[in-house]
């Protein structure tokens, strides 16, 4: 009542200022208030490194094509035409994208075949030392054929090359980055004033603070359902849920924790989406001895240990207790997100007399009956290290502390700070580190992370098994999908048998979005990715609805 | 007077080269750098990491980067945010301005809502309402400010739906206001924040004004107003206050650190767009020029804080003033 | 002595509840002050001298002290201690004037001298900020202060205590009060300055025919100012008498003490004697005579408590030798 008072004084008082101009009319004037987590860096896709700025990114710029829903990544099924309405393959490595013509730049220029070539040349360059850079080597040219042709060469045939060559990069207006000298690309004004060819247009930025978008009505695709979408920046998750449930906000892409979707469901105004993770979470046991990097680690080098281990931790109660059941045990390194996952893959199960009957078949044995297992007067334990910064890790980390000390195994939790977590992990100093692993579409990256080619980079426990690196090479390499398909089972059996790590879980994602919205759908690895489609029926429409774009 | 004041910028200008120093090398030993690629998700190779490291200068020895940094500094130029990729000037000039009003908002309810309830007290000293102000103040001293705020946004924004929770400004509707819709827009988004850090602080002022009161009023100058006849609020308010502000004016040159501290919570719990959060992040993801800068910035902040008490302390007592 | 006195103080007792118990700090004090009259009262530091003074303009902060129910002030027939609020302001500083001991202290160390003179002078006269500083600047001249309307600025720190204390005079003589409370007003200050600040008192009494309540711990001021004395020991008065009579006659072995404590010129320093041991605590005054642990004279009778017996119209002591005239004698 006090709120509604003030505002008709105030409204008496400046007249001008409460009577906006004319409201919006139609199916098209929706506006959404996103609260985002993190505030993208740039909105210069080739340096983008976080998901907010993607995320934000993604409506801005597009792609030649994007994944399909089933997230196939081998060959092009299931891709949909972006940029490019048209492809053909010319022979195994000439693949040959004919632009849209209709495609245009938000300054009203036609997106043309040099752009592509352009964008191609700037991910590529060293002075832009874009994160992306490492997964086009395997192309090795780019070139415009004509305006509305570009071809693409790769230097050898392999079954994700459609994939690599549409996913990473965000197709570049040429004629208006083309004068900024390649080294302060990435520090130029116009990464935070870009200029894209995607369903929506930048406004403004208030750093810190809000980002705008406001649709292209004459998007190529078809017009954009909400007029306006604008991201407003919220670190905490706390504060996110507070905006949503007080209406100020529409939709909150993640909640995190079970006792947040239980808040979300209480309010009337909103729904709960659930959506696959692209991530998993895993124990992973150091193979080598964290002293000396030479000789290997004096418990984990010991497949029957780390069996043990595995077979010790019970995944369901993990869920239950962390995630409130949102969430799904995970077998082998492989998210919910992955066309791969299956869980009918054999795997170790939950047995705690099987485990203990393990360990004391290798002379683990509790002699001086303080409840832990003891061999030639040494206590089993080892010391995990999880980022201090991660809230639900260290409720996980808990309980599997708990469950490894039913079969009478000491696990010491260390909490440490994220840099110095990184600077442990990569060079070897753990026993066990607790790590999330986020995944692309393709399942190819399984392989930097636990293969022996990732052994220096990503594979920080040094897991080496010629088997499982067979295995997934030729799953890479596979042109057919059936065989593919196979062969990673079959990998993931493998790696789940050896044990290097113990496979926890998946967590379901769940967003709150406000009810009036309709259409709403989700792709699990880029979350705004369909969102030009949503859209809010005139009839259900709210005050910030008909202001329409300003 | 000036004089003194001159000393102390000079005094300001040795702080803030020892702070952006300590800082430096601080957060240069701490691990990790700007570049450490992430461990959870597909990396990138190291050649880019080395390339990024390169364009950044960070391949240079520690040495080398500081006297780069100093000479930078001292043109002025805070260097380019790794983060944000943009001049750290630029990252500065987006979020200052919104961490002064908070501060200056909270500084003001604090200060008034302390003085006002410790004035109070004093003059109803060993009352019921005395006792019962003191519990209260006692209470909101202690409280968290992240729980006091969240309770804030909880009930006056998601239960009453009176103030909104987050923000300095609605971005739906701000662009289309007028200049008096505008600024009444940013005191909406301003009233909670402020409060929370303002009521807080007051808890502690008001036990601070009440001691400082009562102290004063058992003063003989006291006594000797009550003897000339003087209407009582005339004691209370020109003799004992004025008096008892002395001491205030310290607690504030001493509270703006502590404020500044707990407006890095506040900027969390209400999405307020201020230093603190910029702060914190920049740590998190190793963003050298921005921690310096911030560093400096901040010292700067107390450090002003700092001349104003003085300046408002020679105001208030005239036996630091040199003699006529 | 035969008009009406222009203070009457009948019966006053004054406690205080400290967290060890109560004090009697004032128990059961009577005297009058004629108009025009200088009334000393005189006794070691602790007797109840300052808790007296503050007594009269009700200046003892209640709670923790306590002034009971029988205590009369009598100002020009009114009782100052029923009074509240206004009716007690417009005594207080404009018929009732006080100045205190540590001229220092008192002033308030962050408003100018003359703010503090012209805020009196404006707290009981309608008049304007302008005339208030001119009457200021006459009072500051007429206490002895040079160069008044620029000290009229100064600061009290900047000025020394004898100044101060001249300064305080000048704040109490603002409004022309009937009485003039001068609780110990030389003791802070150097020995040349206090004859001065004693020559001016005795001055401005003189012109404004005001009566002067003169408070002390030293008989050398009450010989040289004061009509009449009364003397304290352990809250209660002990003897009452003419200024001469006390000097000649003191009744009471107490005033003797005093008298013989006093140094004097025609008298070698060695023989002074001082009264032994101290004043007792007034947590716990002794019984009977509250003098007889001290009294070189004591003896039984003393175990019970004495009344202050009058002889005569000004006179009065508190002894059983007054009395048993015949102990007197021995």
């Amino acid at each position: 009542m006090t709120k509604g008072l003030l505002t008709t004084v105030l409204c008496a008082f400046v007249a001008a200022s409460c009577s906006t101009k004319a409201d919006c009319r139609g199916d098209f004037c929706g506006t959404i208030v996103i609260a985002i987590g993190g505030e993208p860096e740039t909105l210069f896709p080739p340096a983008s490194q976080t998901t907010a700025a993607d995320a934000v990114a993604d409506l801005i710029f597009l792609k030649l094509a994007d994944i399909g829903p089933g997230m196939n990544s081998v060959g092009d099924e299931g891709f949909l035409p972006r940029l490019a309405e048209s492809w053909e393959w010319e022979d195994s490595v000439t693949l040959v994208f004919n632009l849209n013509q209709l495609a245009r730049w938000h300054d009203g220029a036609p997106v043309r075949a040099e752009d592509v070539e352009f964008t191609f040349a700037v991910y590529t360059d060293t002075l832009v030392a874009s994160p992306k850079a490492s997964v086009l080597e395997r192309i090795s040219s780019v070139t415009p054929r004509n305006n509305g042709q570009v071809e693409f060469k790769f230097r050898l045939p392999y079954p994700e090359q459609f994939y690599d060559a549409t996913h990473y990069m965000r197709i570049l207006p040429r004629h208006v980055l083309d004068t900024i000298p390649r080294v302060s690309l990435t520090s130029h004004p116009i990464t935070r004033a870009p200029v894209g060819s995607g369903p929506y247009r930048l406004v403004r930025w208030r750093a810190s603070e809000a980002i705008e978008l406001v649709a292209d009505s004459n998007f190529f695709l078809g017009r954009p359902g909400l007029a306006r979408v604008i991201f407003r920046v919220t670190r905490d998750t706390e504060s996110a849920l507070a905006q949503v449930l007080a209406g100020e906000a529409d939709v909150l892409e993640q909640l995190v924790t079970g006792v947040n979707v239980d808040r979300i469901s209480t309010a009337p105004h909103l729904r709960t989406i659930e959506y696959p993770s692209s991530s998993y979470l895993y124990l992973q046991f150091n193979m080598r001895n964290p002293e000396d990097p030479e000789a290997p680690h004096p418990l984990f080098r010991n497949r029957m240990i780390r069996r043990a281990l595995a077979m010790a931790v019970d995944q369901q109660e993990l869920i239950d207790a962390v995630l409130g059941g949102l969430g799904d045990r995970t077998i082998g390194p492989v998210s919910k997100m992955l066309s791969i996952w299956n869980d009918q893959i054999p795997s170790l199960s939950y047995d705690t007399t099987r485990a203990l009957e393990l360990l004391n078949g290798l002379g683990w044995t509790d002699t001086d009956g303080d409840g832990y297992l003891d061999r030639s007067g040494r206590r089993l334990e080892f010391e995990l290290v999880i980022p201090a910064s991660s809230r639900s890790r260290r409720q996980a980390a808990v309980v599997i502390q708990d469950q490894l000390r039913r079969v009478g195994v000491n696990m010491v939790v260390a909490e440490l700070e994220l840099n110095t977590l990184i600077s442990r992990v990569t060079s070897g100093r753990f026993d066990v580190f607790f790590g999330s692993r986020t995944q692309d579409p393709s399942p190819s990256t399984i392989r930097e992370a636990w293969s022996s080619s990732g052994i220096g980079g990503a594979n920080f426990g040094g897991y080496s098994s010629s088997e499982f690196d067979r295995l997934i090479n030729s799953a890479i390499e596979s042109q057919q999908a059936d065989s593919a398909m196979t062969l990673w089972h079959r990998a993931v059996a493998h790696i789940n048998a050896d044990a290097p790590a113990v496979w926890l879980y998946s967590p379901n994602t769940v967003a709150a979005v406000h009810r009036r919205i309709e259409g709403v759908t989700i792709r699990p690895d880029q979350w705004t990715a369909t969102l030009w489609t949503w859209r809010i029926p005139e009839s259900r429409m709210i005050a910030r609805d008909r202001r329409g774009a300003p | 007077m000036t004089r003194a004041i001159v000393r102390r910028l000079y005094q300001s200008v040795l702080v803030m080269f020892v702070v952006a120093t300590a800082t430096f090398f601080l957060i240069h030993l701490a691990p990790g750098d700007p570049f450490t690629p992430s461990i959870e998700s597909a990396n990138f190779s190291q050649e880019i990491v080395a390339q990024q490291r390169r364009n950044f200068g960070l391949d240079q020895p520690a040495h080398i980067q500081y006297v780069r940094y100093l000479q930078q500094i001292a043109t002025g130029n805070f260097g380019i945010s790794f983060s944000q990729h943009r001049p750290v000037l630029d990252v500065f000039y987006d979020v200052i301005p919104n961490t002064i009003v908070l501060a200056i908002a909270a500084i003001l309810i604090d200060f008034v809502t302390g003085m006002t309830v410790g004035v109070f007290q004093s003059t109803r000293k060993g009352s019921r309402v005395d006792s019962l102000l003191s519990a209260i103040s006692l209470v909101l001293y202690s409280t968290p400010v992240f729980w006091f705020g969240l309770m804030l946004v909880l009930l006056f924004g998601v239960t009453l739906r009176w103030l909104p929770t987050a923000g300095a400004i609605d971005p739906v509707v701000y662009h289309s206001l007028s200049l008096p819709g505008q600024l009444w827009d940013r005191i909406r988004h301003l009233i909670l924040p402020a409060a929370t850090l303002g009521l807080i602080g007051a808890g502690g002022t008001a036990r601070f004004q009440r001691s400082a009161l009562l102290e004063v009023l058992a003063e003989d100058f006291v006594r000797t107003a009550r003897a000339k006849g003087l209407r009582e609020r005339t004691v209370v308010t020109v003799h004992a206050l004025r008096n008892s502000l002395l001491s205030i004016i310290t607690l504030f040159g001493l509270s703006l650190p502590a404020l500044l501290s707990g407006a890095v919570l506040v900027e969390t719990v209400f999405s307020w767009p201020g230093m603190g959060r910029l702060i914190t992040d920049a740590v998190s993801s190793r963003d050298y020029p921005v921690i310096t800068g911030a560093a400096i910035v901040s010292a700067l902040l107390v450090v002003a804080g700092n001349l104003t008490a003085d300046i408002l302390y020679r105001f208030a007592d005239p036996r630091t003033r040199t003699a006529q | 002595m035969t008009a009406t006195p222009i203070l009457q103080v009948h019966n006053l007792s004054v406690a205080f509840e400290t967290p060890r118990g109560v004090v009697h700090a004032v128990d059961d004090v009577s005297f009058d002050v004629a108009r025009g009259e200088t009334l000393g009262i005189v006794g070691e530091s602790g007797c109840g001298k300052t808790v007296t003074a503050l007594s009269l303009l009700k200046l003892i902060p209640q709670p923790p002290g306590r002034i009971s129910q029988e205590s009369r002030v009598l100002f020009d027939g009114v009782d100052v201690l029923s009074l509240e609020g206004e009716a007690l302001r417009k005594i207080r500083g404009a018929r009732v004037a006080m100045i205190f001991q540590d001229p220092v202290a008192s002033l308030n160390p962050v408003l100018t001298i003359g703010e503090q003179i012209a805020e009196t002078i404006r707290a009981h006269k309608p008049v304007s900020r302008a005339e208030a500083r001119e009457q200021a600047i006459l009072l500051l001249d007429r206490v002895g202060i040079p160069d008044p309307a620029h000290r009229y600025r100064s600061y009290p720190h900047q000025m020394s205590g004898g100044m101060l204390q001249r300064v305080m005079i000048a704040i109490a003589l603002s409004c022309t009060p009937d009485v003039l409370v001068a609780d110990e007003p030389t003791t802070a200050l150097d020995v040349t300055i206090q004859a001065q600040i004693l020559d001016l008192l005795r001055g401005i009494q003189d012109e404004y025919g005001m009566s002067l309540i003169l408070i002390t711990h030293d008989l050398g001021v009450i010989a040289e100012i004061a009509d009449r004395v009364i003397v304290m020991y352990a809250g209660q008065v002990v003897e009452e008498a003419a200024t001469e009579t006390i000097f000649s006659q003191p009744a009471h072995p107490y005033t003797r003490g005093l008298i013989d404590s006093v140094p004097r010129v025609d008298q070698p320093q060695y023989q002074i004697t001082a009264i032994p041991g101290s004043v007792p605590p007034a947590s716990n005054w002794p019984s009977g005579c509250r003098f007889h642990p001290r009294c070189p004279y004591a003896w039984d009778r003393c175990e019970t408590e004495p009344q202050l017996e009058r002889s005569g119209s000004s006179s009065a002591v508190r002894c059983w030798l007054a009395v048993d005239t015949d102990k007197a004698t021995e």
